[in-house]
């Protein structure tokens, strides 16, 4: 029987023998290197069409710890910078570019070229009112995008991908999709900027540092239309009539939402509106029909927010 | 701003218009429509609109076709393409040469006779992207490079940038491959013009390494027999060559007298032998006559003895009879005395 995975992932797992897990582990680092600098990258067309590994995640794995530029295959990120950058300007591209990082200078050098150099000095020694006034002059200008800092994070929703940048380790998380969300100040951020754009009336906190409460409110008038016979609902209703939504899709949305969230509450408070409250914990969960860990997404998110876009727009907003 | 959002607007009418062209199947009015778009370029928006079509290209079923009719038809030129591409993102330097493969492969003779001032440019990229196309080429059908096409690629060994000398070890191992006895010539005479740069004894080794294999040997004795054309370049190893078979004659020469004299001793070992044998045989010839002779000597002294012993016994008998006649006349005498 070869060598397997499970075989080196129980070895490493041995506190004992720590000398030979690190002799091992010099081995892997040895042959990435191998790989990233010698193999990969030296031939560029390989690097740039089929590289190889899957979407650079050994070049992600270089960023995400610290690496500097000078110890990245520097080809190998300047394909990444324009496999991005392509894919901001609807360009032809060889892979979707989810989950990618930059550095902070070469991010704001592709969506915000003009002022990059300045928007890098500014978010680097955190001059915020300099920052927001190019930013916000960007954005008078019609350029489609939104912003939400907090004190670690800096996150910018731009043309309907998010972008995180974190102040501390001077990258960004570019196309945020399936990367795991570490940091509740980061789930608050993500519903607070969506809410700044989508649904501003939505109270999110956060509470105890332990969990994120989501409080959306469905007023009375809306509940006091919805038939208590199921029966009575007519066939070929408006879809956006509160039977249609609130009989045959709300029940199917609670389950989804349920797969994310530690809690979900739902009352009538004294004025019998009904309160749907969302608590969310960034930790591993259980989801119902997978029954396996899984931790907490980037696309989670988009999830919760879809539903909570549409519920607030639908029945809580009075449109005239 | 505006007017630039409005020059945006129709370019992306005009490139929508071809794509529509391209899926209807309308190859040759597209390739026209291309020809009009392209025209109207100038200096600042040359590089793109070359890119919105190329972009455009990338994308369509057909576009492979269409690229090729650009091609035959000189609306493009490769030359200059490539060195537009080098400017921009290297995705799409590399997705459009990914495009021209098949043209590589099945329609060289559009590519090929620019590979080599192509090959010669001063932009990596260039060079790069020229070694790339080659390497589509060589890797379809078995084609015979020109020997200054396969001296151009040797001297992108040569090259300050890496990715330069791995395309050119790349192509050099697949024309080493199929014609592996002129490349080894080139490149072992490409050496000698930089006998001391380690680097490129190295990479020379390993195309070395990559071309011959026991299996190719033979081609190679076969091939070399072929192209065994004396040339300027070659004039010194052929009298490097000269000297060493009139070296090897000699020998053979010295071989072929220290044989003969060696025979010559052996023949004359031998003659001596010969005449040792023949001097034995005279001697035993008169040994044997005068073993024969004694015989006859000893047959006549027997004879002799024989007839002495005859004549003695005669004698005797004689004498006998003549006493026996003697002593009966005795006797009768006395008897008749007695009487």
């Amino acid at each position: 029987m070869p060598l397997e995975e499970k075989h080196i992932i129980d070895f490493l797992k041995n506190p004992i023998i720590k000398r030979q897990s690190s002799e091992l582990l010099g081995h892997l680092i040895n042959r990435i290197n191998d790989l990233c600098f010698k193999e990969c990258q030296v031939d560029r067309i390989t690097c740039t069409l089929t590289p190889m590994c899957t979407r650079r995640f050994l070049l992600k794995l270089r960023i995400k710890n610290g690496l500097t530029m000078e110890d990245l295959p520097k080809f190998c990120y300047s394909v990444n910078k324009g496999v991005i950058e392509r894919y901001f300007r609807g360009k032809t591209i060889v892979y979707k570019p989810f989950d990618s990082y930059l550095y902070l200078i070469d991010f704001l050098d592709i969506f915000f070229h003009g002022d990059y150099r300045k928007l890098n000095k500014y978010i680097s020694f955190k001059n915020w009112d300099a920052t927001y006034k190019i930013l916000d002059d960007r954005i008078k200008e019609e350029e489609k995008f939104r912003y939400y800092r907090t004190d670690n994070y800096f996150l910018i929703h731009y043309e309907e991908r998010l972008h995180i940048i974190f102040l501390n380790e001077g990258y960004v998380l570019c196309n945020a999709n399936r990367e795991r969300i570490e940091d509740l100040e980061l789930v608050k951020a993500i519903f607070k900027l969506h809410a700044k754009m989508y649904f501003p009336e939505i109270v999110i906190k956060l509470i105890e540092d332990k969990f994120i409460s989501i409080i959306m409110k469905i007023p009375y008038d809306i509940v006091s239309k919805i038939t208590n016979d199921y029966s009575k609902i007519v066939k070929n209703q408006n879809k956006h009539h509160p039977d249609n939504y609130f009989w045959n899709i709300f029940p199917d949305d609670l389950i989804k939402l349920s797969e994310f969230c530690k809690m979900i509450n739902l009352h009538m408070d004294n004025f019998n509106d009904l309160i749907l409250t969302l608590i969310i914990e960034n930790r591993d969960y259980n989801k119902i029909n997978i029954k396996t860990e899984d931790p907490l997404k980037y696309r989670d998110l988009n999830e919760i927010i879809k539903i909570i876009d549409y519920i607030y727009n639908k029945f809580y907003v009075i449109w005239v | 701003m505006v007017i630039n959002m409005t020059e945006e607007n129709i370019d992306d009418e005009e490139i929508e218009n071809i794509k529509e062209l391209v899926n209807e199947g309308r190859i040759d009015d597209a390739v026209e429509q291309i020809a009009l778009y392209l025209e109207k370029s100038t200096d600042e928006n040359d590089l793109d609109r070359i890119e919105n079509i190329l972009e455009a290209v990338l994308t369509l079923h057909g576009g492979k076709t269409v690229l090729r009719f650009l091609l035959e038809h000189n609306i493009i030129d490769i030359p200059s393409l490539l060195n537009n591409l080098s400017k921009r993102d290297s995705v799409l330097r590399y997705s459009f040469l990914l495009l021209l493969k098949s043209i590589c492969e099945n329609e060289f003779d559009l590519i090929l006779p620019h590979i080599e001032s192509l090959l010669e440019s001063k932009d990596p990229n260039v060079v790069e992207a020229a070694l790339q196309l080659l390497l589509f080429i060589v890797g379809g059908e078995k084609i015979n490079l020109e020997e200054s096409q396969i001296k151009a690629v040797a001297n992108s060994l040569s090259s300050k940038q890496d990715f330069v000398i791995e395309k050119a070890l790349q192509v050099l191992i697949v024309i080493g491959k199929q014609a592996p006895s002129l490349t080894t010539k080139i490149l072992t005479n490409y050496l000698k013009q930089f006998p001391e740069n380690e680097e490129l004894k190295k990479n020379l080794d390993l195309i070395l390494k990559a071309i011959v294999s026991v299996e190719k040997i033979d081609e190679i004795v076969e091939e070399e027999k072929l192209h065994d054309i004396i040339t300027p370049d070659n004039t010194k190893k052929v009298k490097i060559v000269k000297e060493l078979k009139k070296v090897e004659q000699k020998i053979l020469d010295k071989e072929v007298e220290l044989k003969k004299k060696d025979l010559e001793l052996k023949k004359k070992q031998l003659e001596l032998e010969e005449k040792e044998i023949k001097e034995k045989e005279k001697v035993l010839k008169k040994k044997e006559e005068l073993i024969e002779k004694e015989k006859v000597l000893s047959q006549v002294e027997l004879e002799l003895k024989r007839k002495e012993v005859e004549e003695r016994q005669q004698k005797i008998l004689e004498h006998e009879s003549k006493r026996i006649q003697e002593k009966m006349k005795d006797i009768e005498e006395e008897n008749s005395n007695n009487t």
